[in-house]
């Protein structure tokens, strides 16, 4: 490269303060990369103020900068920032930034030692940007149809909020019926308002819509394509009773000669075979639960309507929408055979009390306890059932605090003379009305106990309930009559299921995860999928409504443009290379790969940018192009040159560079040796990528990858695991231990992890 | 013990042609019987049976095509399928099977007739006679064959196979469960009729079984408007029957 072509690089130095000032003589570093041929070098108090922002553009105009490296906090961070602000003088991708504050100023004891990483991760950022290209995008077009999965309140909120923007809704729901947990509740929350009268409305609107197309009954079994166009696969299971000749009128179920327990009413109550799970269940169509049918015709030979069919079978429908909102919420832990609920019918559910206490419940609203149909004379609540417990779930259930205090405080006003106690750990009252609403069920009389309960022990009809009062220090044992848990929520199968089948992130506890849970909290990784409600976290009822409305917003900005952009951070095939061997076939999750024209090609807008491909390619016929091989190595060499034994930590984008981060910002310092390189995923990285820096002179490799089956992009991690596995064997070939290669799993929170893990090679690569 | 009285119920095409071929040829068989004419066995409801055995017959006979000759199709086999659950309540709810047979006569089996009548005059000869504990389970049975829930599972066992939708085994298995349960809540209904309105709690004592069990009875016949709630006392619910 002649002299006068060498790029322009323009480095932007923040001091956040004392953040990374603190820690970093950020001042000595641009004296430094002044010196640096063909770069220049800034440093600025807060680089994405409007000044640091400003000092960007212009110095841009003014020195002709081709490229620009920001050193300051994560990209995680202010990375958006800066894209928008460079993005407005040169190609959005042109620039590279060194994370100088959460994986170097935060996570480095020494001064001297932070400063030192921080001049060698910009080197390494100037290196890679010098081979940066410009990215453009693509654009397809939108269907304009929306998928909800779920009719729960979140669900039904948000189909509701999408066709009042104007757009087409299929609304699947696994139940026969809409209306989710919140049809079975009686009385809600703060206002103590009737469940059932603020709902049914909203169960009518949906039915009666004309633009919902309401699918009950069914659920998703395959979701293919791209944002944009989502091919859904739609398994609608058999009612035996046709939805078009059914009017809901519900003779046939008067003479149905079959009792099973109503699942509807926690199986409190009796429904017949051919049933509806509630009286105002919509769509008002009736429906044969096969297994307990005895064929015997009555209702076949009652219905005037000739609705009844035995023989339909289950349908499979195919539908093409543009997005979809997940709203398939929440189970109840079962706690059943735990030392919470061993077999007793005097011990019961928080749901299961619910529709105890419904008029429209198996007692219609009498407060009678299993056993033998009496009126408890001391209820006893039990709170954080199986939440915030080792032993079961780890976190809040949030809802329980306030959903028992309704419910002690609705026994109390219709059974003054029932002794009602709360067992509690800490009482959580935090929402409007609340604390005010937890004063009153003082005032009335409830007591609330504060103390971890041991253990539930039956006495004939009633129950001891075993704790320690955590006030007054000593253990106490109390006798109930009926014993309410106030059970975990926990993610439902669909939550589970759909997690699969669209292949979106669930945390450690099952719930969906958002892309960030502050800034884009019904967002998922997936372009074009959103969630709503309790299928992200236990949460009530309002803020399942608030979800809805986002969500709808979320995709009315999707699908209100005609087309969908992308950037094109894409993988691409190099045609004269492309042996058709099909390896990135097979290894692409997403479909990417069209084989059907005369060349292989990546379909952009289902490509989700990992690059696993391109690490499977034999070829060498394909590269990522925010993150090609060369630029890799690039930023590697950039790194070694300047400190020649690091460590280098391949971190993948989704959750060990998250990881790394949070180290940083928890202050577990590790070694400065160890210094980061962003990958996109852990599965981008091929054998070669995991010996090169062996080659450079690096001391040791580490790879921080997501934990197993929370890849986000599937299975890169274990495609990461097999090479390393093989990278090994290499180094113990050549003489390098092949101890100085590990992979190591973490997820996004586990900062302390990563920074366990930087630690342990520093000591095996002394 | 006094003579066994025996009601038969004979089919009008073959069993009680078989009993006048019977007389015709002069055999003789015990007079203790007295034949009903039915235009099928599958005319014979299981209620007819206990009904007779209430007003004072100590066993019934039911008389019928032998399978595959029925002049109605399969009445004969819709006869079986009763009778056979019939036997199985008897036995349930610790009643004589034997008070109760069924028998194939075809128009030509007088001499079989008359060896039916015969031994099963015999066999009655050895059953002991029913206490009022034993009339009263009867009385239970009876009640329960009348009631719309069991005639509709009775009536529907040709339907129910023929669909091919369930197989004859689980139905027999449903309808006996349902069967049994309908026993019960007669017993639950008598006890309401006699003691007044109860709480869950005192029919479980009363019928003998747990509080849990009557409870959930309770919610069901309370679904089928066999009982209705009159009161609070001892901070349970009561119960009595509507009043009509």
């Amino acid at each position: 490269m002649s002299e006068n072509k060498k790029p322009k690089i323009g480095v932007f130095i923040c001091h956040c303060g004392t953040n990374i000032a603190g820690n970093v003589d950020v001042e000595k570093l641009a004296e430094r990369f002044n010196k640096v041929e063909g770069v220049v070098a800034y440093h600025t108090m807060f680089l994405c103020s409007q000044i640091g922002q400003n000092l960007i553009k212009d110095k841009i105009i003014e020195h002709n900068l081709e490229k620009v490296v920001v050193a300051s906090c994560s990209p995680k961070h202010h990375g958006e920032i800066f894209k928008l602000c460079i993005g407005q003088k040169l190609n959005p991708y042109m620039w590279e930034m060194a994370n100088i504050r959460e994986q170097c100023a935060w996570s480095t004891q020494n001064r001297e030692d932070a400063t030192e990483k921080a001049k060698a991760l910009i080197t390494g950022a100037i290196e890679k940007a010098k081979l940066l290209t410009e990215i453009g995008k693509t654009s397809v077009p939108v269907t304009k149809d929306v998928l909800v999965i779920g009719g729960g309140i979140a669900g039904m909120k948000a189909a509701l909020e999408m066709t009042d923007k104007g757009f087409h809704v299929n609304l699947v729901e696994k139940k026969p019926i809409i209306g989710g947990h919140m049809a079975q509740l009686d009385r809600t929350f703060p206002t103590d308002d009737c469940a059932m009268c603020t709902i049914s409305p909203v169960l009518n609107d949906v039915g009666n819509n004309s633009n919902i197309r309401l699918i009950t009954n069914s659920e998703v079994v395959e979701v293919k394509g791209h944002p944009g166009e989502y091919k859904v696969k739609i398994l609608k299971k058999p009612r035996f009773v046709r939805e078009d000749k059914c009017t809901g009128c519900g003779e046939c179920a008067q003479h149905c000669p079959v009792e099973v327990p109503n699942e509807f009413d926690m199986n409190l109550g009796i429904r017949g075979a051919i049933h509806i799970p509630f009286a105002q269940g919509v769509p008002l169509r009736y429906l044969i639960d096969k297994e307990s049918c005895i064929r015997c015709g009555t209702c076949k030979s009652t219905c005037k309507n000739e609705a009844i069919d035995y023989d339909q079978k289950e349908e499979t429908l195919e539908l093409v929408v543009g997005s979809i909102i997940v709203a398939t919420g929440y189970d109840e832990y079962n706690l059943k055979g735990t030392e919470y609920r061993k077999e007793h019918p005097n011990v019961i559910s928080g749901l299961e009390l619910e529709r105890l206490l419904s008029p429209a419940g198996p007692t219609a609203g009498k407060l009678l306890r299993p056993f033998d149909g009496k009126i408890p004379k001391s209820v006893i609540f039990i709170q954080c059932a199986g939440s915030r417990d080792k032993r079961h779930r780890l976190y809040c259930s949030k809802i329980c605090c306030m959903y028992a205090t309704k419910n002690a405080r609705l026994i109390k006003k219709d059974h003054p003379e029932t002794d009602v106690k709360v067992c509690y750990i800490d009482l959580r009252a935090a929402g409007r009305n609340y604390e005010e609403y937890y004063d009153k069920a003082r005032e009335m009389g409830i007591k609330f106990i504060r103390g971890n309960v041991s253990e539930i022990v039956p006495k004939g009809e009633n129950l001891i309930v075993k704790m320690e009062d955590t006030l007054l220090g000593q253990p106490v044992e109390l006798e109930a009559e009926l014993v309410v848990l106030s059970v975990a929520l926990i993610p439902s199968e669909g939550t589970k299921k759909m997690a699969e089948v669209i292949h979106l992130i669930t945390g450690p506890d099952g719930f969906l995860v958002p892309v960030h849970p502050k800034i884009a909290p019904v967002d998922t990784t997936t372009t074009g999928i959103f969630i709503a409600g309790t299928a992200e976290a236990p949460k009530p009822i309002q803020e399942s409504i608030t979800d809805a409305g986002a969500a709808a917003s979320r995709v009315a900005t999707m699908l209100g443009k005609d087309e969908l952009t992308v950037d094109l951070t894409t993988s691409r095939i190099i045609p004269d290379k492309c042996i058709k061997c099909d390896e990135c076939v097979e290894g692409c999750n997403y479909d990417a790969i069209d084989t059907e024209g005369e060349t292989y090609k990546v379909t952009d807008v289902s490509c989700h940018s990992c690059g696993k491909c391109v690490s499977v390619c034999p070829a060498n016929a394909m590269q990522l192009r925010y993150f090609t091989d060369e630029q890799i190595e690039r930023q590697v060499d950039g790194i070694l040159s300047e400190a020649p034994s690091s460590i280098i930590a391949f971190a993948c984008n989704q959750c060990g560079y998250n990881a790394a981060d949070l180290a940083g910002t928890a202050k577990y310092y590790y070694s400065p040796k160890v210094k980061v390189v962003m990958v996109p995923c852990s599965g981008r990285l091929s054998l070669n990528h995991m010996l090169y820096p062996f080659e450079k002179g690096a001391c040791g490799v580490m790879i921080a990858a997501c934990l197993e089956g929370q890849c986000h992009y599937i299975d890169g991690n274990i495609a990461a695991k097999e090479k390393v596995a093989l990278a090994k064997k290499v180094l113990d070939l050549t003489g390098i231990s092949g101890e100085k290669l590990q992979l190591f799993n973490m997820s996004s929170a586990e900062g302390e992890k990563f920074a366990q893990a930087a630690r342990r090679m520093a000591e095996i690569c002394q | 013990m006094s003579e066994p009285k025996v009601t038969a119920f004979a089919c009008n095409w073959c069993s009680y042609a078989g009993a006048d071929l019977a007389g015709v040829s002069r055999m003789q068989y015990p007079p203790n019987i007295r034949i009903i004419r039915v235009m099928c066995s599958g005319r014979v409801e299981p209620h007819f049976i206990t009904d007779a055995l209430m007003s004072g017959a100590d066993g019934v006979l039911v008389l019928g095509c032998h399978p595959g000759d029925c002049h109605y199709m399969g009445g004969n086999l819709e006869a079986k399928r009763r009778m056979e659950l019939l036997q199985e309540l008897f036995r349930k709810f610790s009643l004589d099977d034997r008070r109760v047979r069924l028998e194939w006569v075809s128009a030509s089996e007088g001499d079989k007739l008359a060896r039916t009548v015969k031994e099963f005059v015999e066999t009655l000869r050895g059953v002991s006679p029913m206490d009022t504990d034993a009339l009263g389970r009867l009385d239970n049975i009876d009640r329960a064959l009348k009631a719309e829930r069991l005639r509709i599972v009775l009536g529907s066992t040709k339907r129910a196979f023929e669909s091919g939708g369930i197989e004859e085994e689980k139905y027999k298995k449903e309808m006996l469960a349902i069967s049994s349960e309908e026993v019960l809540r007669q017993k639950i209904l008598k006890i309401l009729e006699s003691k007044g309105p109860l709480s869950a709690k005192k029919i479980a004592e009363a019928v003998g079984i747990t509080p849990k069990d009557s409870f959930r009875q309770v919610l069901a016949m309370k679904r089928r408007g066999m009982i209705e709630e009159s009161g609070i006392e001892n901070h349970a619910p009561v119960y009595r029957i509507p009043k009509k």
